[in-house]
């Protein structure tokens, strides 16, 4: 019997939720397989040897981490980047952009309920310098994007992963899945969430919300446009070696130029990047997917 | 004289990473402590900057347990800091929403988490449920889906709901939908009076367990609606453990009432009751909390409420009776799902008032199925946040969690030193597992070690 383990690093729990909401689902998969370690489902504590697929929820924060990842991709024959904090961060990433003194500073002493006590430092893991999506560190063999993941493609990339077949995710935007009416004239303004709830048949990113489901991969169905919400971009790029900013910098340029036709990078650096090409964060961006390039 | 260590790492079937650590000198326990080893996630520091209205969506990402109770703390934290009247449809389906949320998070913990160790299963898990007694995991799958389903069709999502905005809810619901929940949520009340009945069955055959995990007396925190349970909107009470009215204040002056401590050995911070110190004025939340400080109905084959503090006496201290109190709730949350449900009031279009960003502080509180669950934040001008303070359920209930180990483990001492440690681990977890402790939730922000000692990748 194949052998399955999962693990949650930095994250909120979610896909494992995800693995439970499998309900009928996960039972008959434990017939077939053997589910070694989940610490949420089962009470297995090590990580165990010999596993055929491992599912690594969340990102990277403590040494801690590092070291249940590095020990599950050394036990494992297939690793999958299993939600969005796995392969892209994730919302916790965010906090990237302060520097981690800043971080500890103001939880510790400035937050309004804080009152002064020690550092923690006993019996804990050490926090490493920035949250880090789990690809940066140990090799992936799948992954499946989401926050929470779509149930079709947790089945999808585990019988894949036991079968060792390559797993295809769309290769579309979450536009191409949205029922919305696309009429091709665009409001002037930028709109918020919370204004204007009426005629949202429309397009939201044409009726001026920010709507990032062109630079979104699809698979989703467009769940959130669906209840006049907009794409927050929770499935990550649509080539997820791609910065999925710059891609919807991209569009919305594309926008405002009455959908200009053609906007690509070439296109992009030329407009934004003119005169500090070379120093910018795509620069670095291209350096790496070079290399990544190379290395597939 | 040896000092040795003896850890439980991880814990098992809880949300998020917690391991406990014994330390032993000699043949003593000297001390006993619940690490919380998932990192923080500085998640009040995060939403610095961001347009308060993306803020539902961004920290509900603090747990993939109860998003919709930070969903909808979040959005009415920023309703109060921009004085915002929702519509009542809009209210009333973020009732239903919340309610979605207790069915399917406390099925989830009475069948995957607590029933494999109240029934000690051969092999505790639902994969060893499902083995031995398939009929009542379809039960509680049962309850589950339907708690599942609910939040999918009301939030937009199952597991990370999208809909509440600031001025309300971004869809109307449609009568189609609505009969056929309606139908289900009848045929699952009967499956919690089943559950509910059970639970209460196995407090009363619970024999030893139940004598070796000792009453932890201490303070209760929940919301209420004059004296009656609340879940979304009310004032907060806190009773002492006699019971007696301690005090009742309005959510927006929580942060004069409460305090955190932040320890050594752990990345939660220590919450307590201000006027009380540490550690007299620690205080506990969630289902045995509600249950003991509010007046609640749950009755259907007979009066679960009753039954319960007949059990465990009113206000009932003993940890375990968290299971006990959380089957009763799912009654009591079936229940007013089913009536919300059927009143004509969730069918409305009126579900969004106008919205106007400003200057402004605003407290946001929902019980989450864990507990009493704060969002505060403050915004400028443009509506973007300025600072925020998060209190979570979980990290409330983790000193008196902590002291019930320690009891515990003194109780257990000669077969940790010298026998069977397996016994006595199960019992240590199972004893953590009846808070049904949510760690992603309780590490959303905390502090961390000194910087000298962080290590570089």
């Amino acid at each position: 019997m194949k052998r399955i383990a999962t693990v949650s690093l930095m994250s909120d729990a979610g896909c494992h939720i995800a693995l439970a909401n499998l309900e009928e689902k996960l039972l008959e998969l434990a017939e077939n397989v053997e589910i070694t370690h989940c610490q949420i489902l089962r009470d297995e504590k090590k990580i165990p040897k010999n596993i055929d697929v491992a599912l690594v929820e969340g990102a990277v924060r403590t040494d801690h981490d590092l070291e249940i990842l590095s020990k599950l991709r050394d036990n494992s024959k297939t690793l999958v980047a299993f939600g969005s904090c796995a392969c892209f961060g994730g919302v916790p990433s965010l906090c990237n952009l302060t520097n981690i003194n800043e971080l500890i500073t103001y939880v510790y002493h400035q937050t309004a309920t804080t009152s002064s006590g020690p550092t923690p430092s006993k019996n804990l893991p050490l926090l490493v310098e920035r949250v880090r999506p789990i690809g940066e560190l140990v090799r992936i063999d799948y992954m499946i994007p989401g926050c929470i993941p779509e149930e079709k493609e947790i089945l999808g990339v585990i019988s894949a992963a036991l079968e060792g077949v390559p797993f295809e995710l769309p290769r579309e935007n979450v536009c191409e899945e949205c029922q919305k009416e696309r009429k091709g004239s665009l409001s002037k303004d930028i709109k918020r969430n919370y204004e204007n709830l009426s005629d949202l048949s429309r397009c939201l990113l044409e009726l001026g919300y920010l709507c990032v489901g062109p630079s979104t991969r699809a698979g989703c169905g467009a769940r959130c446009p669906s209840f006049n919400i907009p794409c927050d971009g929770c499935r990550g790029p649509i080539d997820a070696r791609w910065d999925q900013g710059v891609s919807m910098l991209d569009s919305l340029a594309a926008v405002a130029k009455e959908r200009m036709r053609g906007f690509s990078l070439k296109t992009h650096s030329a407009m934004f990047h003119r005169y500090s090409f070379a120093s910018s964060a795509l620069q670095r961006l291209i350096s790496n997917l070079d290399t990544r390039k190379e290395e597939m | 004289m040896t000092i040795e260590k003896i850890e439980v790492e991880p814990v098992t079937r809880v949300e998020g990473q917690g391991k406990v650590t014994l330390n032993i000198e000699g043949k003593k326990i000297k001390d006993v402590e619940v690490n919380i080893i998932e990192p923080p996630k500085f998640f009040e520091k995060l939403l610095e900057g961001k347009p308060a209205e993306e803020a539902p969506r961004i920290t509900e990402r603090i747990c993939g347990v109860c998003p919709v109770a930070h969903h909808l703390a979040s959005a009415k934290a920023v309703e109060a800091a921009w004085d915002v009247e929702v519509p009542q449809t809009a209210i009333a389906l973020r009732r239903l929403l919340l309610l979605a949320q207790f069915i399917n998070s406390h099925a989830l913990h009475i069948g995957f988490l607590s029933l494999p160790d109240l029934l000690r299963l051969r092999e505790k898990s639902v994969f060893g449920l499902s083995r031995e007694n398939p009929k009542l995991l379809e039960r509680v799958l049962q309850v589950h889906s339907f708690g599942v389903k609910l939040t999918e069709e009301v939030g937009g999502r199952s597991i990370h709901p999208i809909t509440a905005i600031p001025g309300g809810m971004s869809k109307s619901f449609d009568r189609e939908r609505r009969d056929q929940l309606l139908k289900k949520a009848n045929q699952v009340l009967e499956s919690t009076f089943e559950l509910a009945s059970l639970m209460l069955d196995l407090s009363e055959k619970g024999g030893k367990l139940f004598e070796e995990v000792e009453s932890t007396p201490t303070n209760y925190m929940s919301m209420h609606r004059d004296g009656m349970h609340e879940l979304y909107d009310g004032r907060i009470c806190v009773i002492d453990s006699s019971g007696n009215l301690r005090q009742d204040f309005d959510p927006s002056r929580y942060f004069e009432l409460i305090e955190e401590r932040p320890v050594e050995h752990s990345y939660v911070k220590y919450p307590y009751l201000k006027s009380l110190g540490f550690p007299q004025g620690t205080y506990r939340v969630g289902p045995l909390a509600r249950v003991n400080s509010t007046s609640i109905s749950a009755a259907g084959e007979r009066d679960y409420v009753k039954s319960f503090f007949d059990l465990f006496g009113k206000p009932a201290h003993h940890p375990l009776a968290y299971n006990m109190a959380r089957a009763a709730e799912l009654v009591h949350v079936a229940q007013q799902a089913a009536e919300l449900l059927a009143d004509d009031e969730i069918l409305k279009r009126d579900i969004h008032a106008a919205v106007k960003p400003k200057e402004g502080e605003g407290v946001g509180i929902v019980e989450a199925p864990r507990g009493t669950l704060i969002h505060h934040y403050s915004t400028d001008e443009n509506g973007l946040i300025r600072k925020a303070n998060l209190i979570v359920a979980t990290g409330q209930n983790v000193p008196s969690m902590e002291k019930g180990l320690r009891d515990l483990s003194l109780k257990l001492e000669d077969s940790i030193i010298n026998g069977d440690r397996a016994e006595a681990t199960w019992k240590i977890e199972t004893l953590i597992r009846a808070y049904d402790p949510c760690i992603s939730c309780a590490t959303h922000l905390v502090e961390i070690k000194r910087q000298d000692r962080t290590s570089r990748l």
